[in-house]
């Protein structure tokens, strides 16, 4: 039982950190519809930042809000090149997640260890689980709650109804780039808790965030549409398979064709019937 | 229905799930060798290869039947080597974990406190926090000997002036071997250029910028020249440049020549040190990383006679020819 449990936990670890990431996707993807890659490139300058701050003395629990900041500068690079520029979605974040490999690469070397260092986990009685929970409880809580007052609203309208939102005489651009702005945060504080959380940063960490994310995001719509707890029973499934994939005692090269194909096995459930996405 | 279905599919994964862990651990105890060594590697790559078998063939020579292996492979991605690393440490059959390269030994370390590690292909084990007096991580450092290595290269081509360093900016390893060989360099007053690649798609567009100039093209230990060789082989043969590579493997593959690390060597040293922790049980905190010996200079024939060069009577009895792949 005790292994079972063991994986488990970090299962639940992992899932909880990574559902940030589908959250923030699910913004991106299905609010303000616009397919944000830059995200992948947040995930990172969270960790570095986060990563270098701790090294250089500060409180890792100060670092949180600092990720949260930069996230938002980084969807405020993206936002700008696509109202002020007119790059389209999916090249504006190519632009800036290529860009912030090399400010991550500055920021946070191409590795920096945390060991013996303080983190937000080792500072606190709580278990790391319960202390992710709580985190992730409360950005996901606060996400919900927002997407129901008057902003959010509008935000959605952006990516659903985009002249409903002239007409109410609000200012797209802006919204798109808050909507954005949002977006990246989310996904940098999901970055700078997973250095805390693995103990180090490494500048290959972020390659494949958005295949995590979109994974999570995707099982959670097989299970329920909208926002809410399913985004993070649907990053904790995919987790869990990747875990799986592991159990198995397989020839090494065809694990990642055993995870597309487990993907592919929960997803089938989706009905043909149903509004297509882009994914 | 259709989100009844998905909740009862998830059920379903997650039993299944559950089910091969605790299977898993039924027949593991049934037939519990002696020593079960978990072995997490970080990514497919000829280096990390060799020191994976080197480890396992040491082993199996001198445990035979009492060791069984349970080879991962993380592909490169740092998410799947920390899960990897954590079922490792929640797996009670396994006894010790090996950890091969930077981004395995982390998470090892990371994930496990108390079962012993051991690592290998890391150039620089101190940076990365992890030995300390109550560690239980110990192993096998590639640290690069970099006089003795410029030292062979300069003997072979006495008249280069200019060295470009080929390196991916993004591997800390590298980044650590090419300042030195900079520094050392720059003693005997030899220009440098650093060339910096992040992908492979640069390689091209990078290299056929820089060598027209240079006289030499040097590599420190790396992943991305690792597995680019042949294209970096084909470039440096049309501009007909000296191509040293630090990973004594890849003088097959094409380079000129190499005095540097062996991967192969340092699984196997990583095994007889696996040996003290488990049968003799001595403790990881009381054995200091070893460096590897740079004695031989493996020297490729082919490439050797197309460049017009010869093997100075100095390093005559160090040098091993390697045949072209």
């Amino acid at each position: 039982m005790i292994p079972l449990m063991k994986v488990l936990l970090g299962v639940f670890e992992r899932g909880l950190i990574f559902s940030l990431v589908s959250s923030a996707l699910f913004f991106a993807a299905r609010i303000i519809r616009f397919n944000d890659l830059s995200v992948e490139g947040s995930f990172g300058l969270g960790g570095a930042l986060t990563a270098l701050l701790i090294a250089k003395g500060c409180l890792p629990w100060a670092t949180l809000p600092l990720t949260l900041v930069a996230g938002a500068c980084v969807g405020m690079c993206t936002g700008l090149l696509h109202v002020r520029l007119g790059i389209g979605n999916l090249i504006c974040g190519i632009i800036v997640a290529t860009a912030l490999f090399s400010v991550s690469l500055k920021v946070g070397g191409s590795n920096l260890a945390l060991m013996q260092l303080p983190t937000i986990f080792k500072t606190t009685a709580l278990p790391a689980s319960a202390l992710l929970l709580m985190i992730v409880a409360l950005c996901t809580l606060a996400l919900y709650l927002f997407l129901k007052t008057d902003i959010g609203f509008v935000l959605r309208a952006v990516g659903s109804n985009p002249q409903m939102v002239t007409s109410l005489g609000k200012w797209r651009a802006a919204y798109k780039v808050g909507g954005l702005m949002l977006v990246n945060a989310v996904a940098a504080l999901a970055g700078g808790l997973f250095v805390q959380y693995v103990g180090y940063f490494s500048i290959w960490a972020n390659v494949g965030v958005m295949i995590v994310g979109i994974a999570g995001l995707m099982l959670s719509e097989a299970m329920s549409r909208g926002f809410g707890v399913q985004i993070i029973a649907g990053a904790m499934a995919y987790q869990c398979i990747i875990a799986a994939t592991f159990e198995l005692n397989i020839d090494q090269d065809w694990n990642k064709l055993v995870t597309a194909v487990l993907i592919v096995a929960l997803i089938a459930m989706r009905s043909v019937h149903t509004q297509q996405e882009d994914w | 229905m259709k989100n009844r279905s998905a909740i009862f599919i998830c059920l379903l994964l997650f039993t299944t799930f559950a089910a091969m862990v605790m299977v898993k651990k039924k027949i593991a105890q049934q037939h519990k060798v002696r020593y079960t060594i978990g072995i997490l590697q970080t990514a497919t790559h000829p280096a990390l290869d060799a020191t994976r078998d080197g480890f396992i063939h040491e082993l199996q020579q001198q445990l035979k039947s009492d060791v069984a292996f349970v080879v991962k492979n993380g592909e490169g991605t740092i998410n799947h080597i920390y899960t990897i690393a954590q079922q490792f440490s929640a797996d009670e059959t396994i006894d010790a974990i090996f950890a091969i390269a930077t981004p395995a030994a982390q998470a090892a370390a990371s994930a496990e406190k108390e079962k012993p590690i051991i690592i290998a292909a890391v150039t620089d084990p101190k940076s990365l926090d992890i030995i300390h007096p109550t560690t239980n991580v110990t192993g096998v450092s590639d640290k690069l000997d970099v006089v003795k290595q410029l030292e062979a290269v300069r003997l072979f081509i006495p008249h280069a002036r200019r060295y470009g360093i080929l390196l991916n900016p993004a591997e800390r390893n590298a980044i650590a071997h090419a300042d030195r060989m900079a520094k050392e360099l720059r003693k005997q007053n030899i220009q440098i250029i650093k060339i910096g690649v992040n992908a492979e798609a640069e390689l091209p567009a990078a290299l056929s910028s820089a060598l027209p100039s240079i006289d030499v093209l040097i590599a420190p230990t790396d992943n991305m020249v690792a597995l680019a060789m042949p294209l970096i082989v084909t470039l440096t043969q049309q501009y007909h440049v000296p191509f040293i590579v630090s990973d004594n493997l890849l003088v097959s593959y094409g380079a000129l020549m190499s005095r540097g690390v062996d991967f192969e060597l340092g699984g196997r040293m990583a095994a007889r040190m696996a040996v003290e922790l488990l049968v003799h049980k001595k403790k990881a905190h009381q054995m200091p990383i070893k460096t590897q010996p740079v004695e031989k200079i493996y020297v490729n024939t082919k490439e050797m006679n197309r460049l017009g060069l010869s093997v100075p009577e100095q390093l005559k009895n160090q040098v091993v020819m390697i045949d072209q792949r």
